[in-house]
């Protein structure tokens, strides 16, 4: 089992020389010249005021919150759909069960504005 | 089935690794970082014992996701992230003692079910044909109930990362910031006048202008 | 030992073999990327009425060299208040995340090479739908940490947006693709392939197809949805801070993506290497000929990306999640339910 997944464990390998050697390759052979003004946060040619890490809003919290919730949701369907053909209408039933709990967890959020974006 | 017990030892320490560096290394970013690099490591643990479809599940799940919702829940409880942000190193005894606890319950049911852990042989056909349908097939039959109970688990949860996030913006909150909006833009006031005279004053003094530093 | 442990992790394939092909792959997935960028640029031309770089070369084909060659040798700028660690390691991820997703897309069916069977990817197994995409998942931390380690407000604007919009989309597409696994009863690439004999998924599910290369533009950050970058708001977002091989891996990471997601989608609904015109398959010119097949209906996807991108304008930020959560989620469901009820109710009856 783990043996079917070693190619990619050399391909990884590849992956990390690779990312690992251009950027050594990069700063080996580019210049390096850095002055306070090179280094400032560009702004748009305005001197920044403070740090960029601030305080985000609530709705990315709720965004990743609903995403992992219906992530979850995906993982139970990609099982059930490689057999729904041997199931039959018991299993169908209840995915439908399944799915319906969602849909209304989906339309409860809905309606409560957790999806509305508003600035 | 067996393990290889090399692949198992390199996994297994890199696993303990990562974990120690979750909870040591003072940036909470990077400890979010070594963290999914944990979750990573564990996937390979799942392969080493042919569970394909867990592996998968961990990578996408646990990887994937579980980490967003935490730098996200990060970044919205802290004002700003700071370098020396990881209190918990603080309460190391503390949490020496919790997972201490938390091992003893693991040894105490490995030591009540142990003759368990060797009866379950691996037949060849999961091996050949992956874990998949097999799990879906235990989920919908055997386990309907469980599945099912699952689902109102989720909805729970996401009714309750609702109101968690509505109480947020309720009005003490929005007082609150409010008054650090006021706050702010006083200290960014000053600090706008500081900054511009003292890079007016390096400008003029020639100290850093590119073509001089060449 | 070595060679004990060469032989164990070494399943069907030679050492050797796996190795030259990882060679292969990613020297491919580089210069694909190098060269859809030169595309990119002459569609765009031809849509606007230029005609694009022509300098460097015959029709400007040598652009993509001189453009790697200058991004090499250009200065590393870095502003002072980085992370150091990840404004190193992000950029890195992008590329790699990107290209490591390609290992198990199979470009052609397995070949019968006197006696040795050839895979035409790097490893075949049995969950590829998903580990492609929980692999092009971790994307959003590159994106997501690149922003954040610059220390800059476009950068991090930039990459607040594109993880929440990423993590939105990633949904639709898990979800449209629900539709396909339930066809092929599988989520091995090869045999969802070897299920399109008959017909194309593209036409027993067009709404998941649909639903599919919608989600992969808003993955990939292609226009319509490339808020994350909006060149006119927020200058580059995430990458604003990222100069010379930093910034090539991160338009590497977005090339290497965009020929992923057009693969999958191939592999997915347009039958993958399986061919309009009848061919026996079975020696390695066939399986060459599959490549071709398989390369020639993504190209057309990829060029259906770049023609959209030069065409559509972009969508507002709330529209985008609308979008998302409100149109695509709700009709993945509504496709899962309609495709599971008739599948269900012709193995009944």
């Amino acid at each position: 089992m783990l043996s079917d997944y070693a190619p990619i464990l050399v391909f990884l390998g590849i992956c990390v020389a690779f990312g690992v050697g251009v950027q050594a390759l990069s700063a080996a052979v580019g210049p390096r010249k850095p002055t306070p003004e090179k280094e400032l946060p560009y702004e748009s040619g305005i001197v920044p005021l403070e740090s960029a890490r601030r305080r985000f809003s609530v709705s990315f919290y709720v965004t990743a919150m609903l995403f992992i919730i219906f992530d979850v949701e995906s993982i139970f369907l990609f099982p059930w759909a490689t057999i729904v053909r041997d199931l039959k209408i018991f299993g169908l039933v209840e995915m439908g069960i399944f799915i319906a709990t969602l849909f209304i967890a989906l339309i409860y959020v809905w309606a409560k504005g957790a999806l509305r974006w508003e600035f | 089935m067996t393990v290889n017990p090399v692949a198992f030892y390199v996994i297994a320490v890199l696993v303990v690794a990562t974990a120690i560096a979750v909870v040591a290394v003072p940036n909470i970013i990077h400890a979010a970082v070594a963290l999914i690099a944990c979750f990573f490591m564990v996937a390979a643990l799942y392969l080493a014992i042919g569970a394909d479809f867990l592996a998968a599940t961990q990578l996408l799940i646990y990887a994937g996701a579980i980490p967003v919702l935490i730098i996200f829940a990060v970044m919205l409880t802290r004002g700003s992230m700071r370098r020396e942000g990881n209190s918990w190193v603080r309460w190391w005894p503390l949490a020496l003692l919790v997972t201490m606890g938390l091992g003893a319950v693991l040894l105490g049911v490995f030591a009540v079910s142990h003759d368990r852990w060797h009866r379950g042989t691996y037949p060849q056909r999961l091996l050949d044909d992956g874990t998949t349908r097999t799990i879906g097939d235990a989920l919908l039959n055997r386990y309907a109930l469980p599945f099912e109970v699952a689902s109102a688990l989720l909805l729970v949860a996401l009714v309750g990362a609702v109101l968690l996030a509505r109480r947020d913006e309720s009005e003490a909150v929005l007082e609150r910031s409010e008054e650090e909006r006021r706050q702010r833009e006083e200290r960014v006031r000053h600090r706008r006048e500081e900054r511009d005279r003292a890079r007016r004053a390096r400008l003029r003094d020639g100290v850093s202008t590119p073509d001089e530093s060449t | 030992m070595i060679a004990d442990l060469a032989h164990f992790s070494i399943g069907p394939d030679y050492w050797w073999v796996v190795l030259i092909k990882g060679v292969i792959v990613l020297g491919f997935l580089a210069t694909a990327a190098a060269y859809l960028t030169l595309a990119e640029r002459k569609v765009s031309a031809h849509i606007q009425l230029r005609i694009g770089p022509n300098r460097v070369g015959p029709f400007g084909l040598l652009q993509p060299a001189a453009d790697a060659v200058k991004l090499l040798f250009k200065e590393n700028t870095a502003p002072a208040g980085r992370d150091k660690l990840l404004f190193w390691l992000a950029p890195a991820l992008m590329a790699g995340a990107a290209i490591l997703a390609y290992a198990v897309i199979p470009l052609s069916g397995t070949t019968n090479v006197n006696g040795y069977a050839l895979h035409w990817n790097m490893a075949h197994v049995n969950v590829a739908l998903l580990y492609v995409l929980a692999i092009t998942a971790l994307g959003v931390y590159a994106i997501f940490l690149g922003g954040w380690a610059a220390n800059n407000k476009y950068s991090l604007l930039g990459a607040l947006r594109s993880s929440a919009q990423l993590i939105s989309y990633e949904m639709a597409v898990a979800f449209a693709l629900i539709g396909v696994v339930i066809l092929a009863h599988s989520l091995d690439l090869e045999e969802i392939v070897n299920a399109q004999q008959h017909a194309w998924f593209i036409v027993m599910q067009p709404l998941a197809g649909l639903l599919y290369f919608v989600g992969a533009l808003a993955e990939t950050n292609r226009l319509p949805f490339d808020l994350p970058e909006a060149e006119t708001e927020l200058i580059a977002g995430y990458h604003t801070e990222y100069s010379s091989m930093r910034f090539g891996f991160y338009f590497l990471g977005e090339y290497v993506n965009m020929v992923t997601v057009c693969s999958l989608a191939t592999a997915l609904f347009l039958g993958g290497w399986l061919p309009l015109i009848p061919w026996i398959h079975s020696d390695w010119l066939g399986g060459l000929v599959g490549v071709m097949w398989f390369l020639g209906k993504a190209s057309i996807l990829l060029f259906l990306m770049m023609w959209i991108r030069w065409t559509l304008p972009r969508l507002r930020y709330d529209r985008l999640m609308n979008l998302g959560w409100k149109v695509l989620l709700p009709l993945g469901l509504l496709n899962i339910v309609i495709t599971g009820s008739v599948v269900a109710a012709r193995a009944a009856s």
